[in-house]
């Protein structure tokens, strides 16, 4: 049934969308049959895939990274109160220099390239992942490994049985808010930044006042984040609500 | 058995424990009586280890401690048996742990759910989970932290049976912290009224 609703509510959309387009003309709204025609146009060349396909590339490393650094850094943080007060300021900088910021030293110091799209979803993802990890850990530190201290459980199995599933649901939700920040924040990168990618696509589609292109690449973002969100998160959520007994 | 010098426990700013000394031996039951916000919490916990002393020692020597916490601490994520069988995989084997898993969680009228997980049992359900884990380790040491309370009259009696049964056949020496001593009706216990101190707590036992 979910299917029916989504399928109406995304019928709407492309109603208002005609309508909006028949208001203010093709110039400014190209209409869904234009845009339609144009990716059509746009998918039947090689290239628009390998632009699609290095965006969801770089999406995924800055992704992939941001995680491990986020695990590796936020768990020792969550764990130990020093830790955390002498790497907090550096990542509360990190967090607080914006992202256009990194883009101009990137753009001075590598050129134009793969690594400030991936560099900037980091700097944009690492900080809030680390800080659901560590305040994740935090949370299950005075009850449940006083608990398992008090049984001898091992550190292994502390590992394995207690920390990992207990910040499941703060994993999940960096996750969900990563996922669905990251194509924006790539495009938007190589947009600014690099010769390739749906965010450079972009940057010369409104160069040339291409707007059927324009509409094209927008449609595709907005289908990669929602293939993510239905296909990716959503399952993954429910599969944790079971997991926890419904009691999340 | 259990020696605890010169114990200062601070919560924040504000002094909880001042002075705690106990020389206490094999087989004693100790209870710790009192109003809530009296520090109860924060004396056994201390003594068991759960939090560190901010200065003193406390030696437990190698003794296998079993703890009853007042909010259960149990793994959401795992089932009753998996949630006793992790503080039993440390002391035996994985048969051994299993057979006891699964004698305790009868003992204590969790077997029929014994494959439920914590956010689809009781409060009542919970502790007496929290219990057999305790007590299915075989522990020397026991530390009660209101053990009985969330428990229906129905069930009090049975339960504190079991307890009283386990520790009296292994010898073990008990801290229990509680509100209502008809709950110890029938045991043989010494007891020490906190009421009776004034924050922050000096005791010599």
């Amino acid at each position: 049934m979910a299917g029916l609703k989504y399928l109406f509510s995304l019928a709407a959309i492309i109603f208002l969308w005609a309508l909006l387009s028949l208001h203010f003309g093709e110039n400014l709204i190209p209409s869904p049959a234009s845009v339609g025609r144009e990716g059509i146009k746009l998918l039947s060349d090689k290239e628009s895939w390998g632009d699609i396909l290095i965006t969801i590339y770089r999406g995924v490393t800055g992704l992939i990274i941001s995680f491990a650094a986020g695990m590796i850094l936020g768990i020792p943080c969550g764990l130990n109160r020093k830790v955390m007060d002498i790497l907090s300021p550096l990542v509360i900088a990190a967090q607080g220099c914006p992202p256009i910021i990194w883009i101009s030293l990137l753009m001075v110091w590598v050129g134009m390239s793969s690594v400030i799209p991936v560099v900037v979803i980091i700097v944009s993802l690492f900080p809030v992942i680390f800080y659901n990890i560590a305040q994740g850990v935090a949370s299950l530190e005075d009850r449940l490994f006083s608990m398992a201290r008090i049984y001898r459980v091992d550190k292994v199995r502390i590992l394995k049985e207690i920390l990992l599933p207990g910040i499941m649901p703060y994993i999940l939700s960096s996750l969900s808010y990563s996922l669905s920040v990251a194509w924006k924040v790539t495009a938007t990168a190589e947009f600014l930044g690099s010769p390739a990618g749906i965010g450079s696509r972009l940057y010369w589609a409104y160069r040339y006042l291409d707007m059927p292109q324009i509409f094209f690449w927008a449609v595709v973002l907005i289908i990669i984040g929602f293939t993510i969100e239905m296909f990716v998160i959503q399952p993954v959520r429910e599969g944790n609500r079971n997991n926890m007994g419904g009691a999340v | 058995m259990i020696r605890a010098e010169g114990v200062k426990k601070f919560y924040g700013k504000q002094q909880v424990l001042e002075n705690i000394n106990l020389n206490v031996g094999k087989g004693e039951w100790i209870c710790f009586y009192g109003t809530s916000g009296c520090g109860k919490t924060t004396l056994i916990s201390t003594l068991a280890g759960v939090c560190s002393p901010d200065s003193g020692s406390v030696a437990l020597g190698s003794e296998r401690v079993g703890f009853v916490f007042q909010d259960d601490r149990l793994l959401d994520w795992k089932t009753a048996e998996e949630n006793i069988l992790l503080a039993l995989r440390s002391y035996y084997d994985n048969k051994t742990a299993m057979e006891r898993a699964v004698h305790w969680l009868d003992a204590v009228g969790l077997y029929e759910c014994r494959f439920k997980k914590p956010g689809e049992m009781s409060g009542g359900m919970k502790r007496r989970l929290n219990i057999a884990r305790c007590l299915s380790i075989e522990p020397d040491i026991l530390f009660l932290d209101e053990p009985f309370a969330f428990l229906d009259s129905g069930n009090i009696e049975k339960i504190r049976g079991r307890v009283s049964e386990a520790v009296l056949e292994r010898g073990a020496t008990v801290f229990m912290v509680t509100h209502s001593l008809e709950e110890l009706n029938g045991i043989d216990y010494r007891l020490v009224n906190l009421d009776e101190c004034t924050l922050p707590l000096v005791l010599d036992l």
